[in-house]
């Protein structure tokens, strides 16, 4: 069966996932699901994600976090039976220093800046390998689920979220939204640009990424470092 | 109803003309009913590679404005009967022929052909859409080369924009003891970046420069490395299902002789 409903408990609002849906699709379900429960929801806002038997990775919670947010919701927390049977306590996401701020979690300080970028609440999902010559721009969150190539560009208003190899040239916070971040499974771009500070790849280096990275601005910096 | 397939890379120079006389060989010499279309107005070659460049008197453009019947456009190969090329014209330019009078032409010729192979110009403008428009599947020729790769990747994605989803790729060139020594992209590393289907890896072949200057295509030759390739890629078209075939270095003496000593440390 493939479902994805919600609950409400002692400890709030889960969304229960019961799925062996792709990633990708999931992602749909969920976008589709949030929306049509705006009412019954109201303005319960932090949810929990109970995954049941499916483990979701750091990447995909990550993405899902991020997905939620730009539908002004928020994770509480992940919780899944999968993992349960090993660790009886439900696993946290960690964040880098800051970050967890910004894509969840106590998010009072700074949600008001974000909610300006994501007062539509749109994301956009794109399921396909962006190629040399193609572009993508997009008033909102981008998440990419394939390679963004040598050669393409994309750019967001809100977080790009490259959940493949990124090889391209990628603008997140458009239009200077400072807050925005650039994450791939593999960042290797060629250029990357945040609100409106460039970086570039080093001239006389090959890059090399063999984990998830992610990219901010910090004290006016573009910064690039591990996720987990 | 035979199959349409254009060959195709962006980038010049890379062997797409190359890959059409040879494979289009080697099909032929299989007993299959074949016929080759050079869409690079302007810039023909393929007549050359495969040495008629003698008996054109109609090319493509007059077939396609009615000038003349697109039989009489088409030429008997000297090796094989039942393979026919049709050139390119010489004088015009790519803007002589337009997308629907391509389609109309590789619709009549499937009616005929088991298979059409289209031989690409270089570049991603109307000579590109022109050899795209009828075809049903399309194969890549790249080098390993960063810009040969880079254009073949924009050159899938053009590919797929138009509705032929899924080509495939050859990998012409390929020189082995650079890539051990880590000189030259691997096989493993382009696939990475394209994402596409392998058709074939053509190794790197003297014979090749001499077979296509005499207009003899190398896949008949049975002691060409590159001629293996290219029957494998031809076996792989025809859906038969042929392992890659590993290029390894040959060491010579010495080294297999250094080998030996440090195993012995």
């Amino acid at each position: 069966m493939e479902s994805v409903v919600f609950k409400g408990s002692r400890r709030g609002i889960s969304m229960v996932i019961d799925s062996e849906l792709n990633f990708e699709d999931l992602c749909m379900l969920i976008k589709q699901k949030l929306l049509q429960a705006k009412d019954f929801l109201g303005d319960r806002k932090k949810l929990i994600i109970n995954s049941n038997e499916r483990l979701l990775s750091e990447g995909e919670q990550l993405a899902l976090k991020i997905l939620l947010l730009s539908l002004d919701y928020e994770v509480e927390e992940f919780i899944s039976t999968a993992e349960k049977a090993q660790d009886e306590e439900p696993i946290e996401i960690k964040l880098p220093e800051g970050l967890e701020g910004r894509l969840g979690g106590n998010l009072s300080s700074q949600k008001e800046k974000l909610e300006t970028y994501y007062a539509d609440g749109s994301t956009l999902i794109i399921r396909k390998n962006i190629r040399s010559g193609q572009s993508i721009d997009f008033d909102g969150t981008l998440i990419i689920f394939g390679d963004v190539n040598a050669g393409a560009e994309i750019r967001a208003t809100g977080h790009i979220l490259v959940m493949g190899t990124m090889r391209g040239l990628a603008h997140a916070g458009f239009g200077n939204n400072e807050e925005a971040v650039v994450y791939a499974n593999r960042l290797l771009p060629v250029q990357l640009r945040i609100a409106d500070l460039i970086a570039r790849a080093p001239d006389n280096e090959e890059m090399e990424s063999d984990k998830p990275e992610i990219a901010r601005i910090s004290d006016g910096n573009l910064l690039i470092e591990g996720v987990f | 109803m035979g199959k349409v397939l254009v060959i195709t890379s962006g980038k010049g120079g890379v062997g797409k003309t190359t890959t059409v006389a040879n494979i289009g060989t080697g099909l032929a010499a299989l007993g299959n009913k074949v016929v080759l279309l050079d869409t690079d107005i302007g810039l023909r070659n393929l007549d050359v590679v495969m040495g008629l460049e003698n008996r054109i008197v109609y090319d493509i453009v007059d077939a396609a404005t009615g000038q003349c019947k697109l039989k009489q456009a088409m030429i008997k190969d000297k090796r094989f009967e039942n393979m026919y090329l049709i050139p390119a014209a010489q004088t015009k330019d790519k803007n002589a022929v337009n997308e629907s009078q391509m389609k109309a032409i590789c619709e009549e010729l499937r009616e005929e052909f088991d298979y059409v192979l289209i031989d690409c110009p270089a570049g991603i403008e109307q000579g590109f859409k022109n050899a795209i428009a009828g075809a049903d599947a399309a194969i890549v020729v790249t080098n390993p080369e960063v810009s040969a790769v880079r254009d073949a990747d924009r050159i899938i994605g053009l590919l797929e924009a138009n509705g032929l989803n899924e080509p495939k790729l050859i990998i012409n060139r390929m020189r082995a003891n650079m890539v051990k020594q880590g000189d030259m992209m691997g096989v493993d590393d382009m696939l990475e970046i394209l994402a596409v289907k392998l058709l074939g890896v053509v190794p790197e072949d003297d014979n090749i420069v001499i077979s296509t200057n005499r207009g003899e295509p190398a896949v008949l030759d049975q002691k060409s490395q590159a001629g293996q390739a290219y029957r494998n890629i031809v076996q792989r078209i025809l859906g038969n299902n042929v392992p890659i075939m590993q290029m390894d270095v040959e060491e010579g003496f010495i080294s297999k002789l250094l080998k030996l000593f440090k195993k012995g440390n």
